[in-house]
């Protein structure tokens, strides 16, 4: 028996046969799920009707995928936006009244939840890729920002509009994640202004990774993804666990102290027993 | 209101527009060069203005053709004949000045007019947006003049806003960094044109002005407390509360009735 079958006997919390998880997945209203073979998935947010505008629900959904989108077999998630008009638009403005009619309880409830979105993306172990097409706004922004790898078309744009409506930056990671990106000035300018930053300008400034001809984001995300899945999925996980928790580790000797038993660990795996 | 009659030796203040302060370093024949007179007004003056709610965006500039040429080495030659703790009092008044411009709950947008060195390089470096003419230009030339690069926050600034390979390389040679490689670094958001320089900064002012001030002040200090902290679930509590107490306010609401009723919105700020 090989060890493979022993895991899948047990471990019935850290991993699930992807069909299984792809059928609860798609029950979801808001969200829409893409197997693309290759342990490659695509989550479309799916309101093309409302530019992919994100409600008290999506948040909720958003949340709970990313929760079982971690006990999924992939080798690479991909984020898009569904109809490729807009990637993500924020808090959807015709139902956003709700936010100033909660009570501070229920306000933090849903804004925990919101930050799961955040969390969970990073805690996932593979990549997430974002195909951006479209405006990335807000909330829309904060979920771009979630992703390892930002891959947007000609039609792509992010802004932070959160000073517009009366609220902050401070929003599901983004002040945090922003600034480590695009370094503090740049950030500043984005997030005081609420302007839009154009591809090319995202692409300069290290909003976006790469930039693409129109109505390709997703296809040049599906190819990244597969070239992805070509290295051993134990070691991208390894390497993207080292960057997430080295982004977080002030110390340099702790953060050497990761990288050097990672990298014994995968020279054992290279070794015959 | 901020008293803008209030007479200072080594300042010019100014309401350019509505809601936004210009402080001028104004020590044109001495290339704005900082003197001990520069840093303690500079600190009272950014203490004014952090009391004076009406301000909601503040501009420093230089007059004449420099930013400002760091400490002014005519002021320094003083220096050599302080103690060590003499010395350590006078860069602590130094960094304090500095401090109090960072610790503006208003964005500080830097118009840099022509050089900055030293002292001056680390003065646009606490702003939180830079925006400079063609003729801006940088250099850290503290290891000219037998000094580090850690003066004044800029080995901790420097290397987070340009990265630490581009703030090693121009903190070891002192070397000049013009207009247009300042933008492609970062040190720069923008160049501007020759002569529009304030132009364009009142413009972004007046962006920044028209959004509200609550989401404004929560923006600037969720951004510099979350580069200081190293946990991102830290960071995200922080921004929480952040959200939670601005849904409180009085702007969210007029922000969304604004949008219902396809006007502009009218900020209270409270």
């Amino acid at each position: 028996m090989s060890m493979g079958t022993v895991t899948t006997q047990w471990n019935r919390v850290s991993r699930r046969a992807l069909t299984d998880v792809l059928d609860e997945l798609r029950t979801a209203r808001t969200l829409a799920f893409d197997d693309h073979g290759d342990g490659v998935v695509v989550m479309a947010i799916n309101r093309p009707e409302r530019a992919n505008s994100q409600t008290v629900e999506m948040f909720g959904e958003i949340a709970w995928a990313a929760t079982l989108l971690r006990n999924a077999p992939l080798r690479a998630l991909i984020v898009t936006g569904a109809g490729g008009k807009a990637f993500c638009t924020g808090f959807d403005l015709a139902e956003v009244d709700v936010l100033t009619r909660m009570s501070v309880p229920e306000f933090t409830d849903l804004i925990e939840t919101a930050g799961a979105m955040s969390t969970g993306l990073r805690a996932l172990p593979y990549p997430v890729i974002a195909a951006v097409s479209g405006p990335a706004a807000g909330g829309g922004l904060s979920l771009a920002l979630a992703a390892d790898v930002r891959i947007a078309d000609e039609t792509a744009s992010f802004s932070a509009g959160f000073v517009r409506i009366g609220l902050s930056i401070g929003e599901l990671g983004t002040s945090w994640n922003l600034i480590r990106l695009i370094g503090p000035g740049r950030a500043a300018e984005v997030a005081f202004t609420g302007r839009t930053v154009r591809a090319a300008e995202a692409v300069r400034i290290g909003l976006a990774d790469r930039r693409v001809e129109t109505g390709t984001a997703l296809d040049a995300a599906i190819e990244l993804a597969r070239t992805i899945a070509d290295n051993s999925d134990e070691n991208v996980r390894s390497t993207k666990n080292a960057f997430v928790r080295n982004l977080e580790n002030n110390s340099y000797a702790s953060a050497l102290e990761i990288d050097n038993r990672g990298q014994a660990l995968a020279f054992q795996q290279l070794q015959p027993r | 209101m901020i008293d803008l009659g209030q007479r200072y030796e080594t300042l010019l203040l100014d309401s350019p527009t509505d809601g936004v302060v210009q402080v001028t370093l104004n020590r044109p024949e001495r290339l704005n060069a900082m003197t001990i007179g520069m840093f303690d007004e500079l600190e009272s003056a950014a203490r004014a203005i952090a009391d004076d709610r009406d301000v909601r965006v503040v501009i420093l500039t230089g007059a004449g053709k420099a930013f400002c040429a760091g400490y002014d080495l005519d002021d320094a030659e003083e220096l050599s004949s302080l103690g060590a703790l003499g010395m350590l009092d006078r860069q602590e008044r130094a960094a304090r000045a500095l401090s109090a411009v960072r610790a503006l709950p208003v964005p500080v947008i830097a118009a840099v007019n022509g050089p900055a060195a030293g002292g001056g390089l680390s003065l646009t470096l606490v702003a939180d947006i830079r925006l400079g003419s063609p003729s801006a230009k940088f250099n850290a030339a503290f290891v000219r003049i037998g000094l580090s690069a850690g003066d004044l926050g800029a080995s901790w600034l420097l290397p987070r806003l340009i990265g630490p390979s581009a703030a090693a390389e121009i903190g070891f040679t002192g070397r000049m960094v013009e207009a247009e490689e300042a933008e492609r670094l970062g040190l720069l958001n923008r160049v501007t044109g020759d002569d529009d320089l304030l132009d364009q900064t009142l413009a972004m002012a007046g962006q920044i002005c028209a959004n509200s001030p609550g989401g404004i002040r929560i923006s600037k200090r969720a951004l510099q407390a979350n580069m200081e902290v190293a946990s991102f679930a830290a960071a995200l509590e922080l921004e929480n509360r952040g959200q939670a107490l601005l849904t409180r306010c009085d702007d969210m609401t007029e922000a969304l009735a604004a949008f219902k009723a396809k006007r502009a919105p009218n900020f209270s700020g409270r």
